[in-house]
């Protein structure tokens, strides 16, 4: 047996047409994976489908917004319908921005937790029945290594996160009779287009801050999560479910 | 890249001659790895060494109390001779039973 083949099996990466998204989806490729790029917007998604395809993968793109569940019932079941069945879920999609908890509104905590914590859910339940059609299957919940500290400015996003981590645990606990193993990665500081860690857009005091103090004594890169990724989405994670992952270089030990 | 690949990597498993050690040394092997079983039992160490090496895996085997700076010195060194470095180390050896604690000494 190969640990770590992934020859016919089908992932759907939510958020998967850029960033650490599309770092997952290739690390998936290189293993033989099938996979559905998730996104808002259609541009990224037809470019992440082509740099897919160019690396000789099997890529499909589908526009959906994750916090609407009739646009994810539509996504998975389109998913399905192009490559066949559904193996792999990767909760990854999320927004951020830091804001003070007294200043912001109701309307914008629940826009923000709809599509960074229930937009999980949602995708969880509509691959479910498709994960059981497949004899199992594999969710990874990407949440953020944040859930280990506080941040005063992202009070909204250490709820959200903190809820997959707890999700990821009861989920495991559910599905475990379907043969669906349920974990969690937590990213540090990466380097995507939310949160640049060079170039122009580099959020300089606190990359330089991280990195010092870091004991790999860098930031993260997409293709940091190939090999995580294809760990839990395989078979050689069979017994690994219900855990949370910290995957940031050893960051929150060290700040 | 091949993310998974150990080949021409060393690694010492200590308490690799049974057990989850054992599963260790085989999974790392698949991959690769070549393994020094550790182990005190020198006859668990044989069978588990010619186990390994049915599979096809390079394996040696190094008698060692772990609890002694000494041997585990010898140990390390003796690996590193036989195998010709040492990159991986599994701290997997460990004994274990059940009792009260106001039952148990010091020693």
């Amino acid at each position: 047996m190969d640990f770590f083949d992934l020859t016919g099996k089908v992932a759907i990466i939510t958020g998967g047409n850029g960033g650490l998204g599309l770092g997952i989806a290739k690390g998936l490729a290189k293993e033989g994976c099938a996979v559905s790029l998730v996104g808002r917007n259609q541009d990224k998604i037809d470019k992440a489908v082509a740099e897919m395809e160019a690396l000789g993968a099997k890529a499909i793109g589908v526009q959906c917004d994750v916090s609407k569940e009739d646009d994810v019932n539509r996504m998975v079941e389109e998913t399905a319908k192009q490559l066949g069945r559904i193996d792999i879920l990767f909760n990854n999609a999320a927004i951020s921005w830091g804001i003070a908890p007294e200043k912001m509104t109701l309307e914008e905590w629940d826009k923000f937790i709809a599509i960074d914590l229930t937009s999980c859910f949602l995708c969880a339940k509509a691959c479910y029945p498709e994960m059981i059609k497949a004899g199992g299957g594999k969710i990874i919940n990407v949440g953020s290594a944040i859930t280990k500290k506080g941040f005063g400015k992202l009070v909204h996003y250490a709820a959200a996160k903190g809820g997959m981590d707890h999700m990821t645990q009861s989920l495991a606990r559910a599905w475990g009779k379907d043969n669906i193993q349920v974990n969690a990665v937590l990213p540090g500081l990466v380097h995507t287009e939310m949160m640049p860690c060079f170039g122009p857009d580099k959020i300089g005091p606190l990359v330089d801050y991280a990195v010092k103090k870091s004991p790999v004594n860098r930031y993260g890169m997409p293709d940091d999560f190939e090999g995580i990724s294809v760990l839990l989405s395989s078979e050689a994670s069979s017994f690994i479910t219900g855990s949370i992952i910290v995957a940031d270089g050893g960051l929150t030990l060290a700040i | 890249m091949k993310f998974f690949d150990l080949s021409g990597k060393v690694a010492i498993i200590t308490g690799g001659n049974g057990g989850l050690g054992l599963g260790i040394a085989k999974g790392l092997a698949k991959e690769g790895c070549a393994v020094s079983l550790v182990g005190r039992n020198q006859d668990k160490i044989d069978k588990a060494v010619a186990e390994m090496e049915a599979l096809g895996a390079k394996a040696i085997g190094v008698q060692c109390d772990v609890s002694k700076e000494d041997d585990v010195n010898r140990m390390v060194e003796e690996t590193a001779k036989q195998l010709g470095r040492v990159d991986i180390l599994f701290n997997n050896a460990a004994i274990s039973w059940g009792i009260a604690p106001e039952k148990m000494t010091l020693e």
